[in-house]
């Protein structure tokens, strides 16, 4: 069952060693419809991973609440899969193992825990390394691990903390037709951040911009998809481009000079 | 296809079947040729071919079990022993440093025994190798202490087999007391320390493993804990004598109270590091806290406890050794103390030589185990790392110049 996930007066304070409080997020108000897919944009240090911890239940807020449906987050759970930036594929189980590791937590039925891990090892095109240690896949391999053992567990919402952010140009864009067919396919909500606005251009039907730890925009992309070169070279795409640019302080000459 | 036997069943089967096949020899009538052995009430006086025929028997296990697989066995042991020589030679050619320093520290010893003063004590300081493998060694048949031995009411005793040279005297020395008394002592040894070790690592790990999982026990035991691991363990084989005394369960209650401490830390400290993000995914995967200790936890603190274990291995050989020097009147340990009351070197250097051999088998064993249970590791023969990747460029420019030259 889908539901709507909201962000109510969320703030997270954190205290640096020096005793000095971090403001990581500050009063920070949007739902999020189901089925949507969300990137969270901004710079390094503005809070995106710790919107993303809250709302996966691995950090608590200072104040405010984060929901999803009527139940008010307090903890991590499987309605919440999340896929890490790092390396999270379990390097002593197989592949197969790795994908059922949820299901088999949530003491699924054999039959159906095989068919569901089958489905989704297929979905990510690895069928045929589900008996390889992962220590035998590529980085890019992993990952699908990785997102298929998110999808199998079956959430509403999939958390994706900058997930590609350590793979190379040409895996990154074939694993993101991967993820947009999966989303197609599941009509699953998706938070993914990013700090790469062509990937969010990509991928999003909406961009919420955070700088400072505050929510500065909340951008709808309408592009058509595919989006392919064309169609983020368009005007509409450059007008969303020049948006984020500006509000992460970087100005256009900047941006072109980078 | 004939279904095999589970390979625990074959195991555990094969070591019941070593108890057994004895007790079948005995039922033999004494008119079979080969029983030289005579049984006189409840007394069992053992001879060579006792020992040869059980010996058999113990192999007729497996040539029945699994016939094909032993003939194989029996045949790759054949090829090992065919090719040792040509592999040897190929070792020499691959790493010849390694042979070239043996042979330095055993020629220069043999020299140094040669030219070093003899002095005024019984038995050299320097003993030459042929002292060592030769007198020495022949004179440990003095500690084959053992002529009879009470099992299940029946008195087994060695007289034909080795006489008792302490009893007898001098003149008595045979081969086989030597070795015999070799195999008593090290049984001694072997068995204080595969006890002792074993329920260490047993508990050690199962201790260690549950302190972290229930905060206020982390909270409460972690203090007590670190203060045990302080007290030098040496200092505690008195201690453990009086409460216990100097028996096979004192000495056992010391090993493994050793091998116990020092596991617990290790264990709680790697399974500290296990890395978060390992943890955090399980949990958002709705795997529960116990869930994910068992199959996150646990085996991703696999890895550094290997390196925890093997040394408590070591650990448990040197408590084993130093509880028998110290206060044991059997054991490899209690050979080494013979050995310092007499000044004696060369009984020292065969002392440590079995007491190393075994040590080596005990870390294979202990390596075996662990690549089996962390074989999703990049495995690695141990002590292989090419420090030339280390040393990088200047190692590189190196060996270089080296092939150059």
């Amino acid at each position: 069952m889908s539901r709507v996930v909201t962000f109510e007066n969320l703030w997270c304070v954190f205290e640096h060693r020096s005793g000095q409080l971090v403001n990581a997020l500050q009063d920070v108000n949007f739902d999020v419809q189901s089925g949507e897919f969300v990137c969270v944009v901004g710079r390094s240090g503005h809070g995106k991973t710790t919107l993303l911890r809250v709302l996966a239940g691995l950090q608590p807020p200072t104040a405010g609440q984060v929901r999803l449906g009527d139940d008010v987050v307090t903890g991590p759970g499987a309605d919440r899969a999340m896929v890490f930036q790092q390396d999270t594929v379990f390097p002593w189980l197989h592949v197969q193992e790795n994908v059922e590791f949820g299901l088999r937590a949530m003491k699924t039925p054999d039959s159906e825990r095989e068919e569901i891990t089958a489905h989704w090892l297929e979905a990510v095109g690895l069928t045929d390394f589900a008996d390889s240690w992962p220590r035998e896949l590529s980085g890019g391999m992993r990952k699908r691990v990785a997102l298929a053992s998110a999808m199998a567990v079956g959430s509403d919402v999939i958390l994706m903390d900058e997930p590609f952010g350590s793979l190379d140009y040409f895996t990154r864009r074939n694993l993101h037709d991967v993820l947009l067919d999966l989303w197609a396919e599941s009509q699953k909500t998706i938070f993914f951040v990013t700090h790469d606005i062509e990937e969010a251009l990509i991928l999003a039907d909406r961009v919420i911009l955070l700088a400072e730890g505050k929510l500065v925009d909340d951008i709808p992309v309408t592009l058509p998809r595919p989006r392919d070169e064309d169609v983020r070279a368009g005007a509409e795409a450059v007008a969303i481009t020049k948006v984020i640019l500006q509000h992460l302080g970087i100005t256009e000459e900047e941006a072109t000079a980078v | 296809m004939k279904k095999s036997l589970h390979p625990g069943v074959f195991w555990i089967g094969w070591f019941v079947w070593f108890l057994v096949a004895p007790w079948l020899l005995l039922l033999l009538p004494d008119t079979f040729p080969l029983t030289t052995w005579t049984r006189q009430e409840d007394v069992l006086f053992v001879t060579w071919a006792f020992l040869v025929l059980w010996g058999i028997l113990f192999w007729v296990w497996p040539f029945a079990l699994r016939f094909s697989r032993s003939v194989r066995a029996l045949v790759r042991i054949g090829q090992g022993i065919r090719n040792a020589p040509r592999r040897l030679v190929n070792s020499m050619r691959k790493n010849p440093l390694f042979f070239i320093t043996w042979a330095v520290l055993l020629v220069g010893w043999q020299i140094v025994s040669i030219v070093a003063p003899e002095g005024t004590l019984e038995h050299p300081l320097v003993p030459g190798w042929d002292y060592v493998f030769g007198d020495t060694l022949f004179r440990m048949s003095g500690d084959w202490l053992l002529n009879k031995v009470p099992i299940l009411h029946l008195e087994v005793r060695f007289e034909e087999l080795a006489p008792y040279p302490a009893l007898i005297g001098d003149h008595a020395r045979t081969w086989p007391a030597v070795f015999l008394a070799l195999a008593f002592h090290s049984f001694m040894t072997l068995s204080r320390l595969l006890v002792g070790l074993g329920i260490g690592l047993v508990v050690g790990i199962a201790t260690g493993m549950a302190i972290p999982y229930w905060p206020v026990l982390r909270q409460t035991a972690w203090a007590p804990m670190n203060f045990l691991r302080m007290i030098p363990l040496l200092a505690a084989i008195p201690w453990l004598q009086f409460g216990l005394g100097a028996n096979f369960r004192g000495a056992v209650a010391f090993i493994a109270f050793g091998v116990w401490v020092t596991l617990v830390v290790a264990t709680m400290n790697s399974v500290a590091n296990v890395p978060d993000r390992f943890i955090e995914s399980a949990r958002t995967l709705g795997a529960s806290r116990p869930y994910t200790y068992f199959k996150v936890i646990v085996p991703g603190a696999m890895p550094e406890l290997r390196t925890a274990l093997l040394l408590s291995a070591g650990l448990g050989w040197s408590l084993t050794i130093a509880a028998e020097f110290l206060g044991f009147p059997t054991g490899l340990g209690h050979m080494a103390s013979i050995a310092v009351q007499e000044t004696n070197t060369a009984r020292l250097v065969i002392v440590a030589f079995v007491v190393a051999c075994y040590s080596l088998l005990t870390f294979y064993m202990l390596n075996q185990m662990f690549n089996r249970l962390v074989s999703w590791m990049p495995q690695r023969a141990a002590g292989t790392t090419d420090i030339s990747k280390v040393a990088g460029a200047a190692g590189a420019a190196r060996a270089e110049r080296v092939q150059e030259v």
